[in-house]
């Protein structure tokens, strides 16, 4: 186990240790669920691997999983932000839309965007509320500029159209 | 002075009588708070059903036109749906066939005569008699067997199915587009409809108000 964290830290061994997620995913979940967390808390790991492993727990829906990362999202802990947020996309649970929407004023330009994405994946009503707001300039966007903006208005004025049907 | 209108008989006077009886669906009970029905467009929304979600928010700003929340969902779809129908390569179609309707019934008057003639030839013998038997061998001609102008038939359906389904998601689209568009404006300029009727209440019995 220690080689596979070893390993996690460095980019060019990640699809190694992408390739060992999935296999062991597969063979047995329940018996993954620490080494996953592990892999996954650790915080040397490198960025880019730890939101793929992000997607790959959300894939799982394993509630222990899923408690465990919104814990961490709720209590504002490590690790980066984003691949919490990925992950909770990936599970696709309702109660999440709350804590996503409260957390929008502190969050920087890339954790928006993920959170626009994550929320695409849950349409409950407030989700899409929140959508319309935000493309009718009724939600504020703290620190963005003119760009970042009219770029997150767009998301989300695309993330609402994409449950329209015709 | 902006002039008060009931956006209801607008719509019921504006739309044709078929899209009105879809959009513009009696309410049984007593009549909710604008908040309610736009809660219930969203719900709509978050299942897909965007007719669904249009009429309700059609009760929703009847009841109070300066609802923000509603106007900007409204908006916000039709947004939404006019770059759907451009993705979707709707304006070139809209040239080739400016009425999107009229081309989805032509496609369904053509399936329904290939499907007329599949029967036709299902029902056929494979072979025509000797004596055009003879003639074909006699001038090489190659007749295509019972099997093969079946297999082009069902292709043929297939196609015009296919294209059936576009035609239709457009034509949805455009649908949907035109009757939100109409509801913004005369949510918007209520003046522009004055001429429409003398009598402005609501569905609650309560005197109009207008979006300024």
């Amino acid at each position: 186990m220690p080689e596979w964290l070893e390993r996690s830290r460095h980019a060019g061994d990640r699809e190694a240790v992408l390739a060992e997620i999935d296999r062991r995913i597969k063979a047995d979940l329940k018996g993954s669920l620490l080494w996953l967390r592990d892999l996954f808390f650790q915080p040397e790991t490198d960025v880019i691997t730890r939101r793929e492993i992000a997607l790959r727990m959300g894939r799982t829906r394993h509630s222990q999983l899923f408690n465990l990362v919104f814990g961490h999202f709720l209590l504002g802990g490590d690790p980066e932000r984003v691949a919490l947020v990925i992950a909770l996309g990936e599970f696709s649970q309702p109660t999440t839309v709350p804590a996503l929407i409260e957390r929008w004023d502190d969050a920087d330009y890339q954790e928006r965007q993920t959170i626009l994405d994550a929320m695409e994946k849950v349409p409950i009503p407030q989700s899409l509320e929140f959508f319309s707001e935000l493309f009718n300039g009724e939600r504020d966007i703290p620190g963005a500029d003119p760009t970042q903006v009219k770029a997150l208005r767009k998301q989300a004025g695309d993330a609402l159209s994409r449950h329209l049907t015709g | 002075m902006q002039q008060p209108i009931s956006l209801r008989r607008t719509l019921e006077t504006l739309l044709d009588r078929g899209l009105a009886r879809r959009y513009l669906r009696a309410v049984s009970g007593e009549v909710l708070p604008a908040r309610h029905y736009y809660n219930a467009a969203l719900r709509d929304l978050s299942i897909k059903d965007t007719e669904g979600a249009i009429h309700h928010l059609v009760l929703s700003l009847d009841i109070e036109p300066d609802h923000v929340p509603s106007l900007h969902l409204a908006r916000t779809m039709l947004f939404g749906l006019s770059k759907k129908f451009h993705d979707e390569k709707g304006d070139f179609y809209k040239q080739k066939f400016p009425q999107l309707p009229a081309w989805v019934s032509q496609l369904e008057k053509q399936i329904q005569s290939v499907e007329t003639e599949i029967l036709q030839v299902r029902n056929s013998r494979d072979s025509g008699n000797a004596l055009s038997q003879f003639l074909d061998r006699l001038l090489r001609r190659k007749k295509p067997s019972r099997q093969e102008r079946l297999d082009a038939l069902i292709k043929q359906r297939d196609d015009f199915k296919r294209q059936l389904r576009f035609a239709t998601k457009l034509s949805q689209m455009e649908e949907y587009a035109r009757v939100l568009s109409q509801m913004l404006e005369i949510c918007m300029f209520p003046g522009r409809y004055a001429w429409i009727g003398d009598n402005d209440q609501t569905a609650d019995g309560k005197e109009q108000k207008w979006y300024a």
